[in-house]
Formats: C-alpha cells, sequence, structure tokens
C-alpha cells in the first residue's frame, strides 16, 4: 500500500493530481510519528479520535479500510475501491480526459506494505 | 345438525275434526308439569323450530330444542320462555326423534374422540420420526468427521448429508405443514442444509405457513436480495404477510442495502422509497446486532443519495495530521485520490 500510494504521488507531482488521506487512528502522536518513519508524502483528514467511528468515515459510510474513491478534476466520484493497477488505470483515464498522457510504473521497492 | 331439519307433518291435534280449537301446551294441562329452565345452562347446537306434540296428541306447541337431557328435553318457545318437559310426555314421533338425535350425537362424539386420538397419535409418531431423523444425521456427521481425513471431501459429504436428512425430515411432516415440529424441521434446515433444494423449499414452506412469526427473520437472514427471482419473491411475500413491526423493518432495510449496490435508476429509486420508510417508521426497530434501524439507513441514503459513481462527491472540511484545517473542495480542478487508510 504504501510503496504504491508514494509512488503515485512522487511520479504524478507534476500533474493536477492529489491524494488525500482520511487517518482513521486514534492516536495522533502514533500515526505522526509513523508518516515521519514510512516518509508518507500525503495529506490526511484526522478522523478524530473515535477512530474509525469517527465523523468522516461515519458519513461516507465506510465500514471497511481502505476505502478508496476516485474524483475526477470536478469533483465527481468515478471510480470506486479501485486499487494497484487497476488504480493506475484510472487515474491515466482521468488524467487523459485533462490532455495528460502518463504512463505510470513502480519501482519495486524494499518495504513490505 | 341435520337431523333437526327432519320435519313433522304432525301439525294439528288429529282427533277428529272436532269443533274445539286446538289448545297449545301453555294453556292446556301440561302447564303444570312445565318448569322454567335456566338459560344459562344451554348447550348450543343450531336448533330449527318444531312442532312438539305431547303423548295425548292433543296439545302441540312450536320450539326448539335448547337442550337434551336424560328424562327431559328443554324447549325454547318463540317468546324466549323455556321449558322443560318430561320424556313421557311426548308423543311417540318426538320420542323416537330424541332418541335419534341422543344416538347421532354419541356417534358423533366417540367420532370425534377418535379422530383426536388419532390425530394426537400421529402427531406424536411424526414427532418421534423426526427427532429419530435428526438424531441419526449427529450420529452420522460424527462418524463421518471422524473417518473421513480430507478436509474438502469431509465438508461436501457432510453437505450432501444435510441435504439427504433435510429432504426426509421435510417428507416427514408433509402432511402437517403448519405444524410446530414442522416448522423445527424448516429451521434446522435452514441452519443445516444453508443452502440448495431444500432449504429453498424450508425457506418458502416458513413464508407459506410461518410468515407472521418471529422466526422468520431466519430465513430473512439467509436470503440475499437481488441474488435471485426467488429470493426476492419470498421477500416480497413476507413484507406482505407479516405485521410485526421489526420484520418489516429489517426486511426493508435488508432490500434496500442490496438495492443500494446496484447501478440502475430504478434500483436507486426504490431504495431510496425504502430507506425514507424505514426512517420514517422503523427507525426504532432493532437489527440482528441490536443496533436501530434509523441511522444506519439515514447514513445509508446519504450515501446512495451523494457517494454513488457518478455523484459529486461531498465536501469534507477538516484538519490535517499537523492540525491544520482543509477541505476536499480545495483540490477542485484536480484528479482526486481519496484514501480512508489506518495504520494498524
Amino acid at each position: 500500500m504504501y510503496p504504491h500510494e508514494r509512488s503515485l504521488v512522487k511520479q504524478l507531482s507534476d500533474k493536477p493530481f492529489a491524494l488525500i488521506g482520511v487517518n482513521s487512528d486514534r492516536e495522533l502522536d502514533k500515526i505522526r510519528e509513523t508518516v515521519k518513519e514510512k516518509n508518507l508524502n500525503w495529506r490526511s483528514f484526522w478522523n478524530g479520535p473515535q477512530g474509525t467511528s469517527g465523523p468522516i468515515s461515519a458519513e461516507w459510510n465506510v465500514t471497511g479500510w481502505p476505502t478508496i474513491y476516485i474524483l475526477d478534476k470536478d469533483g465527481v466520484i468515478r471510480f470506486k475501491n479501485a486499487r494497484g493497477p487497476a488504480m493506475d488505470r484510472a487515474l491515466t483515464t482521468l488524467l487523459a480526459e485533462m490532455g495528460h498522457e502518463v504512463s505510470i510504473e513502480h519501482e519495486t521497492e524494499d518495504e513490505t506494505p | 345438525m341435520k337431523l333437526l331439519r327432519k320435519t313433522v307433518s304432525a301439525r294439528t291435534l288429529g282427533r277428529g275434526s272436532s269443533d274445539r280449537p286446538p289448545r297449545v301446551w301453555l294453556a292446556g294441562r301440561l302447564v303444570a308439569v312445565l318448569t322454567l329452565w335456566s338459560v344459562g345452562a344451554a348447550i348450543g347446537w343450531a336448533q330449527e323450530t318444531r312442532t312438539w306434540t305431547d303423548d295425548t296428541g292433543t296439545y302441540t306447541v312450536e320450539a326448539e330444542l335448547k337442550e337434551l337431557k336424560r328424562d327431559a328435553v328443554v324447549l325454547l318457545l318463540s317468546d324466549g320462555s323455556t321449558k322443560n318437559v318430561p320424556l313421557e310426555r311426548l308423543s311417540d314421533a318426538d320420542r323416537k326423534f330424541v332418541a335419534e338425535l341422543r344416538r347421532q350425537r354419541q356417534l358423533q362424539t366417540a367420532e370425534r374422540r377418535a379422530e383426536l386420538v388419532n390425530s394426537r397419535k400421529r402427531g406424536d409418531d411424526i414427532k418421534a420420526e423426526v427427532k429419530a431423523l435428526l438424531e441419526s444425521y449427529t450420529v452420522r456427521l460424527k462418524e463421518l468427521t471422524q473417518t473421513e481425513t480430507d478436509r474438502a471431501r469431509l465438508n461436501n459429504e457432510a453437505m450432501r448429508l444435510a441435504q439427504e436428512v433435510a429432504g426426509q425430515a421435510l417428507k416427514l411432516v408433509e402432511d402437517a405443514p403448519q405444524a410446530d415440529i414442522a416448522k423445527e424441521v424448516y429451521l434446522w434446515t435452514l441452519r443445516t442444509a444453508r443452502q440448495g433444494n431444500a432449504a429453498d423449499r424450508a425457506a418458502q414452506l416458513m413464508v407459506d405457513h410461518f410468515a407472521d412469526s418471529p422466526e422468520i427473520l431466519q430465513v430473512v437472514a439467509m436470503l440475499r436480495p437481488g441474488s435471485s427471482r426467488e429470493h426476492d419473491a419470498l421477500l416480497d411475500q413476507i413484507m406482505a404477510k407479516s405485521t410485526d413491526k421489526s420484520v418489516q423493518g429489517i426486511v426493508k432495510f435488508s432490500v434496500a442495502r442490496a438495492l443500494s449496490s446496484q447501478n440502475s435508476e430504478t434500483a436507486e429509486a426504490r431504495c431510496i422509497e425504502l430507506l425514507g420508510e424505514v426512517i420514517k417508521r422503523y427507525a426504532d426497530v432493532l437489527d440482528p446486532r441490536q443496533q436501530p434501524l434509523g441511522p444506519q439507513a439515514e447514513r445509508l441514503l446519504f450515501a446512495v443519495e451523494n457517494l454513488k459513481i457518478g455523484k459529486v462527491a461531498p465536501d469534507i472540511i477538516g484538519t490535517d495530521l499537523d492540525g491544520v484545517g482543509f477541505k476536499l473542495s480545495d483540490y477542485r480542478g484536480k484528479v482526486v485520490v481519496l484514501d480512508f487508510w489506518g495504520d494498524w
């Protein structure tokens, strides 16, 4: 998970793209440490001290983690739970709609997700 | 009481054509032996008015037979009063009529008793047979687990055994589909055979005969709305038949939840309609995990209206992990991956 996302953020840094997280860890201090340790390079909302029962995941009816929504430039939900290669394809499609031809390739990293 | 329809022709006193007008008992000599009878002790057999004649053939009265006593009849007169008449004061024809009636009633009682005994015996037999059958299943399953070492084969064999026993058990209760023992068999089948022909039949029989029992929820739990026409038909029947508020709420919510993941417009419209109903009428109903339906339905309604593919994503206004406020809509104009994650 982390390597794939990290790689996406890196590769698409000059494209109209953002990876936004909603983090559901209960302890803010701990997750901040994890972010630093694992070099997580995206911005996340915090779901609050209730963790998985927090307000954002509740409103979005999220009952499983991870849950992924992919939105186009107009904020329209275009894909749900597309992960790995499916996520790459979805992003390629949506960026192409905006006139950006990208080819996403991931280096293999040693770190286990 | 067909016998009472027997018409009696002896309407008049038949003692020649005397100029003396026929008198009725009440005015005649029998008045002395007529006693008032308490209405409360009445036996409720359907009555028709009959003309009763006394043993001399002189007196007649139109009355219904209210009660048949050992040595008398109680007559109900048209004015609502009752008269007790000893059998010895009745004409031969009336006495014959009464005797025949008594015989018929005794016969009927005996028949009814025999029927009752038979049905009770038959019921006990069925119960005993079902019990023995289900016990044999337990024994055979145990044997199977001891002899079969391959896990996949064991599962297959166990399922085959459950199907076989369920089929036999359903056959045993075929003649008494509404009996308690039949309900036990249906529920056993749903629990044990789970899916397949026997479970489908058990589900249908539960819906046919026990749609209004709380156990119907075990059928609901097994049904996958939208998975097949049969399942949907059963759910529709349960909705139509059950008067239980919990059952109604749970079925409606479960159907709505299944519809929420379909992508047709008709499915969405029906889903929204059902959720509206759940929120309005069944909000306080508890689901099998003891959670009220209302908040769940509201969340699902929000999701259906806002979180499906093609909808504009609702905005998120919050703070990042460093406590800095931002909004999802800040990223309009960009392709966004929104990732609900956690490090656990």
